[in-house]
């Protein structure tokens, strides 16, 4: 069957349908909205009446005119920059949309952004795909987290298993969808993230909340905001636990294992847990305090996430595997003033990672190789990463037209005590461990899973904006960087924005971007992957054409055209005569299409968001001479918001995700698996009021129980990812 | 085998779409009676600036200016607002096309306390507060009324503050003294209305 074809005008009649029950009764109603009659009502009042008249919320919670308000923006050059004017392809989230919106962590709260896909990585943690540009381990995007890198040294992502901020102490979220290594380097490749917390700007006094949901979730927060002193202040301490949702996998990587067992051996007990739930629970906890005093800034986080359950990163359903990921990280800012003309700013960050993971390869009762393996083949690794991150930044404003920005910096990455225990494999001699031994400590070996090496990066960076003529701005900017391990890249960017009219701008951009090779990818040594020392950085050319349309004062447009060459994209392959993989750099790939956004305030209680999404990735074998469609990726998606204050005080969010065409190709895949095309409509209401203290709000996400499926990254989970099902959620938080 | 034969099965059977239909033509139901009861009970709400809007036009009616406050019997009925204006195009629409006995009223946004030729009503803007004592001190005995939402204005020596109660109303509180210094009459019908502070 053909399965993504059909269900396109599935995915369109729940959309089409959820349109016409929202907007028909506020359309009704715009008119009634008008403010001449407001006021002219107004008028007719006595005094003593208009004494009465309650002021509307839209002040302390604004979010239709917040939808369509002019958004500022840091991410795209450094500076502070109106979205419309600035030299990129960006999306900013605010503290407000999170808040209506209801989401509950960074994915849900990214699903409005364009052309933006989250995919699964093999624990189920979510990856996240700009313009069809996506792997397994996912490096080929930058998360920041107020400037700092999100980054894991060993995948070049967020780890295996996703430690991510925490949303109620976000303040905004802006998000460049294109390249950004002229500004920040290596994997800001296919998009750039920065997560912005809440400073004593945003929050002044306490909040507190709780979150329960379906699936045993229970969250807790509490964040502050005032002064200590001289000093300004804001912390944060939150946590969430969670059993996870009920991901049924159908058949796992043993399932294949024990019909080839059974093939040989028709009295083998297949010991695959398949059918069956895999483990999603986790216990997170997100700390942050930010001090300010005069010119300096003190940032201190530490994220931790517990007992992750495994998910199916061994390609099985097991419920016993578990793993630990932490992150600290101190973050000091200096900002000395040394004149007018100059902006400067020193900074100096420490991250360190540390990593425990004890999985089931295969689970008890195996038999591999000929070998029982009663209680499973079981792995138990340990890793810590250190980062430290020199850089100081300057911006001089002394020439009329021209804004300079320079930038040096130093960096140095190290993976150390990496531990690691098997029980099968080979010892650290060499010699094969016997079937269904004990585990086997083979740290300090040959044979242990990551390496422990480290590398620096030097950079420097120089940008201009210039100010050709009225309404003409050309941004011009690159950085060179010189790895220890892999050598330089010079990533330059330029980008053209012409001012129309006040309601019109239209841009032109192009930049370079690479991805760096991790560390596992260069220096790895484990008996199944070998690190190759000779790889390049895998590097992307984009070009991209947009506009920006506000025809009216509550009608706000944008359209992005975008076409990419990536170049030298890192494979593993097998080694001839082995059972080894190696990296190398191997395949081009070209991407082209378009992303299109409306943004509406139709009264002033309600308010649209619509978006689509278009991509094409052709993958190019240099070698073989052939171009295949890349496939996995959405062709299609679209997203819908609507926001709607129903009653005084009351607001109703709705959001429908639509995703769609996407193929796998079936020649490479060994199950012939197909992918079909989904809606998820989400709804929250909330109550808000600022002369009470309370907030409280509701959800039901996936709202039509719509089964919804991802790519498994392994072939050997035949039916993908199931995604969850209908399910709630209470909130409640107080102000004071 | 069994369980590696993928086929159709790989996907749960579609929900019928009829049960959708009948979901969706509920919450319409429902969406609409709940628009029936929200617009009752919207109309008694407004933005702030828009019931200040109101407010200071009713001004007009409530307090009466003498012939010497106009430079003429031409001249028309001056609005200023002084600052940065927090009324967007509120206060313009709620005067559009109205006049006070006979005189056009218009508006006029001014940056300067000195532009005030005019005006019969200044309206301080909130982006004014540090400047408020100087400002006061040039209009005092002036035939203008001094409106502000300032904190203290009418302790500062303005004429009329706007306050937000905890119920999110908008009120007022005045000092009729002031107003009769300047020269200006004022009904009792606003001081009725109206929180009266002596200072």
């Amino acid at each position: 069957m053909n399965n993504w074809s059909q269900p396109t005008i599935e995915g369109g009649w729940k959309v089409g349908l959820l349109l016409w029950v929202l907007i028909l009764p506020c359309v009704a109603l715009a008119e009634e909205e008008d403010d001449l009659m407001v006021l002219n009502n107004l008028k007719q009042m006595s005094l003593q009446d208009l004494g009465q008249v309650e002021i509307r919320l839209d002040k302390t919670f604004d979010v239709f005119d917040g939808l369509i308000k002019q958004q500022k923006i840091k991410v795209a050059t450094g500076l502070t920059q109106e979205l419309s004017v600035a030299p990129a392809v960006a999306t900013v989230i605010t503290a407000q949309d999170l808040e209506v919106s209801g989401a509950r962590t960074l994915e849900e709260a990214l699903r409005m952004v364009p052309g933006l896909h989250l995919p699964r990585l093999a624990s189920l943690a979510p990856g996240y795909s700009f313009r069809g540009l996506y792997t397994m381990v996912n490096p080929e995007l930058l998360i920041m987290l107020n400037n700092v890198p999100l980054k894991n040294l060993v995948t070049g992502s967020r780890g295996r298993w996703g430690v991510i901020p925490q949303v109620p102490n976000i303040a905004r979220i802006e998000v460049i969808r294109g390249p950004g290594s002229a500004l920040y380097g290596a994997d800001a490749f296919a998009g750039v993230i920065n997560i912005i917390t809440k400073t004593v700007d945003d929050l002044e006094g306490t909040e507190a909340g709780v979150r329960v949901g379906s699936f045993d979730t229970y969250e807790g927060w509490v964040l502050h905001g005032g002064l200590l002193g001289p000093v300004k202040m804001e912390a944060a301490v939150q946590y969430r636990t969670t059993q996870g949702y009920d991901a049924v996998i159908k058949a796992d990587g043993q399932t294949l294992r024990d019909t080839n067992l059974l093939k040989q051996q028709p009295t083998y007990q297949p010991v695959s847990l398949a059918p069956g739930p895999v483990n999603l629970a986790a216990k997170e906890i997100d700390t942050h305090l930010d001090l300010t005093y005069n010119r300096w800034q003190l940032r201190l986080d530490y994220q931790g996430l517990f007992d992750r359950g495994a998910g199916t990163f061994s390609q099985i359903v097991e419920p016993w595997g578990q793993a630990d990921n932490t992150r600290m990280a101190v973050d000091v800012l200096w900002r000395p003033r040394i004149s007018a003309d100059w902006d400067l700013e020193a900074r100096l960050v420490y991250q360190r990672w540390f990593e425990n993971s004890e999985l089931w390869l295969q689970p008890p009762g195996a038999i591999y190789k000929n070998g029982l393996y009663p209680e499973g083949i079981k792995e138990h690794s340990r890793l810590t990463e250190q980062e430290q991150h020199f850089s100081l930044l300057g911006l001089y404003k002394g020439f009329s037209s021209h804004l300079l920005r320079f930038g040096v910096g130093y960096l140095t990455e190290e993976l150390s005590n990496s531990n690691y225990f098997t029980n099968q494999g080979m010892d650290g001699l060499g010699k094969p461990l016997p079937p269904g031994g004990p585990m086997v400590d083979l740290t300090d070996t040959s044979w242990v899973q990551f390496p422990e090496v480290g590398r620096q990066d030097k950079y420097v960076l120089a940008q201009d904006s210039w100010s050709l003529a009225d309404h003409w701005e050309l941004t011009a900017g690159v950085r060179y960087d010189r790895y220890s391990d892999f050598g330089a890249t010079t990533n330059p960017r330029a980008a053209l924005v012409w001012q129309l009219s006040p309601k019109f701008t239209t841009k032109w951009l192009y930049g370079r971007a690479f991805r760096a090779p991790t560390l596992n990818e260069t220096a790895g040594k484990s008996e199944r992957l070998i690190g190759n020392p000779q790889l390049k950085p895998e590097t992307i050319n984009t070009y991209e054409w947009a506009f920006d349309y506000r025809p009216f004062e509550d009608l706000y447009l944008t359209l992005n055209l975008f076409q990419y060459q990536s170049q030298d994209k890192i494979k593993s392959i097998l080694i001839p005569g082995t059972q080894s993989f190696t990296y190398l750099n191997y395949e081009q790939w070209e991407g082209e299409g378009f992303e299109w956004e409306a943004r509406w305030k139709m009264s002033a209680r309600t308010s649209l968001l619509l978006n689509y999404a278009y991509a094409n990735v052709q993958m190019i074998d240099d070698k073989k001479g052939t171009s295949i469609d890349r496939g996995i990726y959405p062709h299609h998606s679209a997203y819908l918001r609507f926001d709607w204050l129903f009653i005084p005080n009351w607001y109703f969010d709705g959001q429908a995700k639509w995703v769609a065409e996407r193929e796998i190709d079936k020649a490479s895949d060994p199950n012939h698996r197909s992918l079909s095309d989904y809606t998820i409509i989400d709804f929250a209401w909330r109550y808000k009021n600022s002369a009470w203290p309370w907030n409280v709000a509701v959800g039901v996400r996936n709202v039509l129980d719509e089964e919804v499926r991802e790519l498994a990254p392994s072939p050997n989970i035949p039916y993908n990812f199931p995604l969850p099902e209908r399910n709630w959620f209470l909130e409640l938080r107080y102000r004071f | 085998m069994k369980l590696l034969a993928l086929s159709d099965k790989s996907c749960r059977l579609r929900a019928v779409p009829i049960r959708w239909f009948a979901v969706i033509l509920l919450i319409t139901l429902w969406s609409y009676s709940i628009q029936l009861w929200a617009l009752t009970l919207l109309q008694e709400s407004a933005k702030e600036y828009q019931i200040k809007a109101v407010y200071l036009y009713n001004f007009s009616s409530f307090v009466s200016w003498n012939k010497e406050a106009f430079a003429n019997d031409q001249a028309p009925f001056l609005y200023c607002i002084l600052g940065d204006n927090p009324f967007g195009t509120q206060l313009d629409l709620t005067v559009h096309e109205e006049n006070v006995e006979g005189r056009p009223i218009q508006t006029k946004y001014l940056t300067q306390v000195e532009q005030i030729t005019g005006c019969q009503v200044v309206f301080v803007a909130p982006s004014e507060e540090t400047k408020l004592q100087a400002i006061l001190a040039y209009l005092r005995q002036r035939p203008i009324l001094t409106v502000s939402d300032i904190p203290n204005f009418v302790e500062q020596g303005g004429m009329i503050k706007f306050y937000t109660n905890q119920r999110r109303q908008v009120r007022m509180a005045i000092d009729p003294e002031m107003l009769q210094k300047a020269g200006l009459g004022v009904s009792g019908n606003l001081l009725r209305v109206s929180e009266v502070i002596h200072r």
